[in-house]
């Protein structure tokens, strides 16, 4: 397994990952300009403190990545809603600054959110008592595209301005009139779909954005799993939890995780 | 037109499949395998980079797809199911080894009460004790029975742990609650975690037996008396929902296929989903399936072996008229008889504060249970209900997506909440309780009458809901996980008399152990297959699994899978040399 990965290597994964990440946000791109200068010995070295050093002024930013599914006014409302879900404050960085937006219009645009897994066959019946799930016809993507104009006409009406422009607290407030099925959106409003179970729904996907490896377009710089400690990607330090996971040692890396090694061609 | 006629064609290659195929090639006989799933993209080397949460656990890469085939489900005989749309409380595999290849490794043996649960009830407590509509049966085989059957499984896959009962004598430190063994397990038990140990001391404080959990996941190399050696675990903690990549979690794809391989007289063949056994009512003549372009081929043999999921092995019986179907509403017939599930509920959790554990490692098996309040092992005098189930803690592996966790009354998003899960992810015990489902007339299997899966063929219809008698273990077993919790004793608590939710729910993860539908019992009037798992009607058709279980006891299923599929296996090459009659 993975032998070529032993702790104290930590640099040459970084240099891997980043070698073959394209389009890679600023801070990642920084680092591996600096760890190509030698400038940096392992990959735990604080972003932040590089970031502010002189050497990353010449570095320009990767741009944005380009959107997949959500249109821009779709886009701008996911990460102010994400946002509230997982702020970024004085403590750490939240979605925004982890991407879950983009994470959440690459699942949309894929697989899961065009539903290639959900069975949509009718008939629709509305459920007889709790307990059975999601039985409207659409996929995730449809679920967000029909959802987020009730949403807003919903916001609009109630706090008087569109959700990115609310300010936190209001914003939260918001939130929780979706949490508690107190709003009643197109949509939602029946047993079928309410606004209770989209706030679930989009619960989730920002979870997922901020903790699913960074492969995924979310979680950048891997800062939620920095946050809650998990070290990411056991192998890439190699075998080496037989060490720690029957003893009270603490585990040094738990905030300084890997992502999932990058693919290699073979030759 | 027909394929050409083989000795024996299996359907479905994960562990009965496996098993059975190892079995009867090494005698001989000459096999074919129709796997549905996948053949490749199922094994070790495919799992090298499988350390994605999204990819396996939550967009659920190893199981079936729900858009191409899934379940519906009626909480009663009244209403009308609905279509589980998208997989959630259970996740059956698909692909070569099936769900052994995602499972945990957690594997037991089953109680011997659990195969006279009629019996041992009605004997202890009268026949009062079992509440109307019940409908729990006697295995029509004992636990004495299937103890070298239960061996030979867990000698093939490496069973860690540390015996409490060999033959009678009881050896504290082990299950000392379990039946009789043979011998020790083969291999030695795993170690303790930090969380492991929590509970351990309070269970021992509190004068319960507490072991280590039996599992296939190795804590060191292992040859098995196949010759299949084995590597142990690195404790990544991505087993529930993964394979594993080091092939220390046992898995059909690393041991008993790669054995029928070998012989030269197995075929697999893959994207193969059967639908029917084409019979004349007395034999079964082949297996009817859709292959890879979804045209129908016919492969007939001389047995007939089902070992698909509990689901496919009672929708094959019941799409081939073979077998009388169950009515749930008269309790005549028994094909779709005494479908059963796990109730899980009651446990309790702790938080510490400024304590942090590495729960990310781990592995599926890695946990210290107690057997206490499982099965019968206590008094149910007074108490309302019958049935136990198993308790534990552990390390299984806390993959941060799923296991983010905050004590009761934190918001649920925003600043605090945020706070909160930073502080308690590496800070929490959890003590789980998984209980027996006890069999009911009115929970059953049948073809539903609405719905289609992609080639037009009806869907499984599941009926299905928690009664009274499990509301009251939950409630029990809740009092019970408090009162470790408590000697444990966290900073905070969450606990107390356990509930479950008004209605089984299918959108929530909580077992993939179903059971039932095709039970095996000593009366053709109840049960579908005999103790060697052969048709009581059609003696060339086997019909293996959980689905076998009359109901379902306090433990994870795979280990009493196993064993019955080594007796089935001996019952199929009795059949085939005597060549007619039942076993």
């Amino acid at each position: 397994m993975s032998d070529e990965h032993r702790p104290g290597e930590e640099a040459s994964d970084v240099s891997d990952s980043a070698a073959s990440d394209g389009g890679t946000p600023p801070g990642r791109f920084s680092r591996l300009k600096l760890l190509k200068a030698g400038a940096v010995g392992i990959a735990g070295a604080s972003a932040g403190g590089i970031l502010a050093g002189p050497a990353t002024a010449k570095t320009k930013p990767a741009p944005p990545p380009a959107l997949l599914f959500l249109t821009k006014w779709e886009f701008d409302y996911v990460t102010a809603m994400a946002e509230t879900i997982w702020p970024t404050d004085d403590l750490g960085p939240g979605a925004k600054v982890a991407g879950v937006g983009h994470y959440i219009d690459r699942q949309l645009a894929g697989g899961w959110g065009q539903g290639h897994r959900f069975y949509l066959n009718g008939p629709f019946l509305t459920p007889a008592d709790s307990g059975h799930g999601w039985q409207i016809p659409m996929a995730p993507a449809d679920v967000y595209r029909a959802f987020l104009p009730g949403f807003d006409t919903y916001v609009r009406r109630t706090y008087a301005k569109p959700y990115p422009e609310l300010d936190a607290t209001t914003q939260t407030a918001a939130m929780n009139d979706l949490r508690t099925g107190a709003a009643s959106i197109p949509l939602g409003g029946s047993t079928a779909f309410s606004s209770a179970d989209f706030f679930s729904l989009f619960r989730q996907n920002v979870l997922e954005g901020m903790l699913a490896d960074p492969s995924y377009g979310g979680n950048q710089d891997m800062v939620g799993w920095k946050w809650v400690g998990f070290p990411g990607d056991p192998m890439r330090r190699g075998d080496v939890y037989y060490e720690y996971v029957f003893s009270s040692k603490p585990y040094p890396y738990e905030h300084k995780p890997l992502p999932m090694k990058p693919a290699r061609g073979g030759s | 037109m027909a394929l050409k006629k083989v000795d024996v064609v299996i359907v479905g290659v994960g562990w009965v499949g496996g098993i059975i195929a190892s079995e009867l090639t090494r005698a001989g006989l000459h096999v074919v395998g129709l796997e549905r799933g996948r053949l490749r993209g199922r094994g070790t080397a495919d799992f090298q980079d499988d350390h994605d949460e999204l990819r396996y656990a939550i967009r659920n890469e190893l199981f079936q797809n729900t858009a191409n085939e899934t379940w519906t489900l009626r909480h009663n005989l009244g209403e009308a199911a609905l279509p589980i749309r998208q997989l959630g409380s259970f996740l059956p595999g698909t692909g070569l080894g099936g769900a052994g290849v995602h499972w945990n490794g957690q594997t037991w043996r089953f109680h011997p009460r659990d195969f006279t649960a009629y019996t041992s009830t009605v004997d202890r407590y009268g026949k009062s004790a079992i509440p109307a509509g019940m409908q729990i049966q006697d295995w029509g085989v004992t636990y004495d029975e299937l103890e070298p059957y239960y061996d030979k499984f867990e000698y093939m896959a490496g069973i860690a742990g540390k015996a409490g009962n060999i033959k009678g004598q009881i050896i504290q430190g082990g299950n000392v609650f379990e039946g009789p063994r043979s011998r020790e397990y083969p291999v030695r038990a795993q170690q303790t975690t930090e969380l492991g140990a929590l509970f351990q001391k309070a269970a021992q404080q509190l004068g319960y037996h507490p072991f280590p959990g039996p599992s296939a996941n190795l804590p060191v190399q292992y040859k098995n008396p196949d010759g299949i050696t084995r590597g142990q675990c690195t404790y990544c903690g991505f087993c529930e929902r993964f394979g594993c990549e080091v092939g220390a979690k046992a898995d059909p794809t690393t041991t008993v296929i790669p054995v029928a391989l070998k012989t030269g007289r197995f075929e697999i063949r893959g994207y193969s989903n059967a639908y029917a056994i084409k019979n004349d009512g007395k034999h079964g003549q082949s297996v009817l399936y859709f292959d890879a372009a979804g045209k129908i081929q016919e492969q007939p043999a001389d047995i007939i072996v089902m070992a698909a999921y509990v689901f496919n092995n009672v929708r094959t019986l019941l799409m081939s008229k073979l077998g009388q179907p169950y009515d749930p509403a008269t309790g005549q017939g028994v094909v779709g008889r005494n479908y059963c599930y796990q109730t899980g509920g009651g446990g309790a959790s702790g938080w510490f504060t400024g304590r942090r554990f590495k729960r990310y490692m781990g592995s599926g098996a890695l946990q210290t249970a107690i057997d206490d309040f499982n099965a019968d092992n206590f008094d149910h005098s007074g108490l309302g209900f019958i049935g136990g189930g198993s308790i534990t803690s552990g390390s299984t592996g806390a993959r941060p997506i799923q296991s983010l966790t905050t004590p009761p009354g934190t918001a649920p998003f925003g600043r605090d909440w945020k706070v909160a899960i930073q502080k308690y992810y590496a800070s929490v015990i959890s003590v789980g309780f998984q209980g027996e489902s006890p069999a009911y007339q009115t929970h059953a299997l049948d073809l539903d009458p609405n719905y289609r899966d992609q080639y037009g063929n009806p869907l499984v219809r599941i009926t299905f809901d928690w009664e009274a008698n499990e509301r009251k273990m939950i409630a029990f077993a809740g009092t019970k996980t408090l009162e470790i919790m408590k000697a444990i004793n966290p900073d905070i608590i969450s606990g107390g008399p356990g509930s479950l939710p008004a209605h089984y729910d299918t959108s929530t993860y909580q077992s993939t152990h179903n059971t039932g539908g095709a039970p095996m019992g000593a009366d053709p009037g109840t049960s579908v297959v005999n103790s060697y798992l052969q048709m009581w009607d059609v003696p060339n058709v086997f019909v293996v699994g959980a689905c076998n279980f009359p109901q379902n006891a306090g433990f994870n299923p795979t280990g009493t899978v196993g064993a019955l599929a080594y007796r089935a296996a001996e019952g199929i090459l009795k059949f085939h040399k005597s060549g007619a009659g039942l076993v």
